[in-house]
């Protein structure tokens, strides 16, 4: 094996994030204007399983992603990779599941959080986007459609949502929780063992008596 | 028996003071043409060779960078955008038709302003001692006639702490692979240069300067030589080409 071997596949991964990202910012105008704020700074991310290194630079009108790069960035993220997606997709994450998740940060750990949210708000004008596609007058019908359809989706999938919560709320009532049967079972283990040492108790008082008064045949009601 | 001093143009020896001029030749013949020449002979893969080369280089904000031989300014482009208005890129070449193709180019496409442009000989700099943060000569130095004078002129002008980027054609690691890329240089090349450019025997004495320039443990001694620390290499697509990058300390 080559020590001096250098794969071109993550610069490859790199190029075709980096173009994906800029042409993302290129149709999210609020995106864009918040990463002014943060222009000059720089987000490290070194992702865990798999490897994979990345710099991520806040420039005029872009964004810029390195492999390599031999400058302290102002924030490093350390973490597993699906931990790292995940924790950028939620949106109540709060710093202590960083923790839990084994996500390191070292800086400003304002400005990962500030760099996360940028992400985390990306409203994408997707309608834009497909105008160039295909031409505003088409995208915007497109659009249309899809809205309404969208709307009908979200929509069917809330009243979805609520029925079935409702009809698991209703039916949980007769729906044993393992802890309720254990308790249940256990009730019924109590119940019996009262009612044997009941059971016993009785048979001895019964022994008891027929042995102060023994059964004579003179008591012996007559026919 | 001549005493005339010779150099390699290609596979032939040719006198010293001529192999300017037909390198001079070669490139104002491929100049309009290269741009698309280089993403036909590589598969496109020569961005990402560069790409490297401007992660590698440290480039930031306010540097001051010379992209020597820089033909059509595909890695000043880049670095424009990464130095910003505080800093400032010197496209240079040897060649004007390659300086004007590469000046036309960056300014249809907007880079202007941090760009200056020089036509100038690698062997002698017209700069002063230590005046770049980084300088890159990518597919540029095996043209140059006096390599070690070439490397020895790119160290003068680089400030202390600062470094050079050699992006080469060089030597494939693996045998097996070097016997398919011989085949594809001096088969399928010149026949593209023919095809595309009009214009084979350009694209031949391309082939040939590749196999005639120094493997990569002789560039790394070369730059050395010259006065570079810390050289070291990287062999991208199997050593077809190296990255070869040295400091001055």
């Amino acid at each position: 094996m080559d020590p001096q071997r250098q794969s071109l596949i993550p610069i490859f991964l790199t190029e075709q994030l980096e173009r994906a990202a800029n042409r993302a910012l290129y149709y999210a105008p609020v995106t864009r204007l918040q990463l002014t704020k943060l222009k000059g700074k720089s987000l490290g991310i070194e992702l865990q399983r798999p490897d994979f290194n990345l710099l991520m630079e806040v420039g005029k009108r872009r964004l810029s992603f390195q492999n390599h790069w031999d400058h302290e960035p102002d924030v490093t993220i350390r973490g597993p990779a699906v931990a790292l997606l995940r924790q950028i997709g939620s949106e109540d994450a709060t710093p202590a599941d960083l923790m839990r998740l084994g996500i390191e940060l070292e800086g400003d750990q304002q400005l990962a959080q500030q760099f996360l949210q940028v992400i985390r708000d990306l409203d994408l004008d997707l309608e834009s986007a497909l105008g160039d596609l295909i031409g505003d007058v088409a995208a915007h019908q497109v659009a249309e459609v899809a809205k309404v359809g969208f709307s009908w989706l979200r929509g069917a999938a809330k009243t979805m949502l609520q029925q079935s919560r409702h009809l698991i709320a209703e039916e949980r009532e007769w729906v044993l929780t393992p802890r309720k049967f254990q308790r249940f079972q256990s009730d019924v283990e109590d119940l019996r063992e009262d009612t044997d040492r009941l059971q016993a108790r009785l048979q001895r008082l019964q022994r008891l008596q027929n042995s102060l008064n023994p059964p004579s045949d003179e008591n012996e009601p007559t026919p | 028996m001549s005493n005339e001093k010779t150099t390699h143009f290609g596979y032939k020896n040719v006198p010293v003071e001529h192999k300017q001029k037909y390198v001079g030749e070669v490139f104002h013949s491929v100049a309009a043409k290269y741009d698309i020449m280089n993403d036909l002979m590589s598969m496109g893969i020569h961005r990402l060779w560069k790409r490297f080369t401007i992660e590698m280089s440290g480039a930031r904000p306010g540097h001051t960078i010379l992209d020597l031989a820089g033909g059509t300014g595909d890695l000043t482009m880049k670095f424009s955008r990464i130095v910003g208005d505080e800093g400032k890129v010197v496209l240079s070449d040897i060649n004007s038709s390659m300086l004007n193709v590469g000046r036309d180019k960056l300014l249809d496409h907007g880079y202007a302003g941090n760009i200056e442009y020089v036509q100038a000989n690698a062997e002698c700099l017209p700069f002063a001692d230590n005046t770049f943060d980084c300088i890159t000569i990518a597919f540029g130095l095996r043209n140059v006639t006096d390599k070690q004078k070439a490397l020895e002129s790119m160290t003068r002008v680089l400030k202390p702490g600062g470094r050079l980027l050699v992006l080469e054609f060089s030597k494939p690691t693996n045998p097996t692979f070097e016997k398919v890329y011989d085949r594809y240089s001096f088969s399928i090349l010149p026949m593209m240069g023919k095809l595309v450019a009009n214009d084979p025997d350009s694209y031949r004495y391309l082939a040939e300067s590749i196999r005639m320039h120094p493997d990569q443990k002789t560039l790394k001694h070369m730059m050395r030589k010259a006065g570079l620390d810390r050289v070291d290499y990287h062999n991208l697509t199997g050593g077809v080409v190296a990255l070869h990058r040295g400091f001055k300390y």
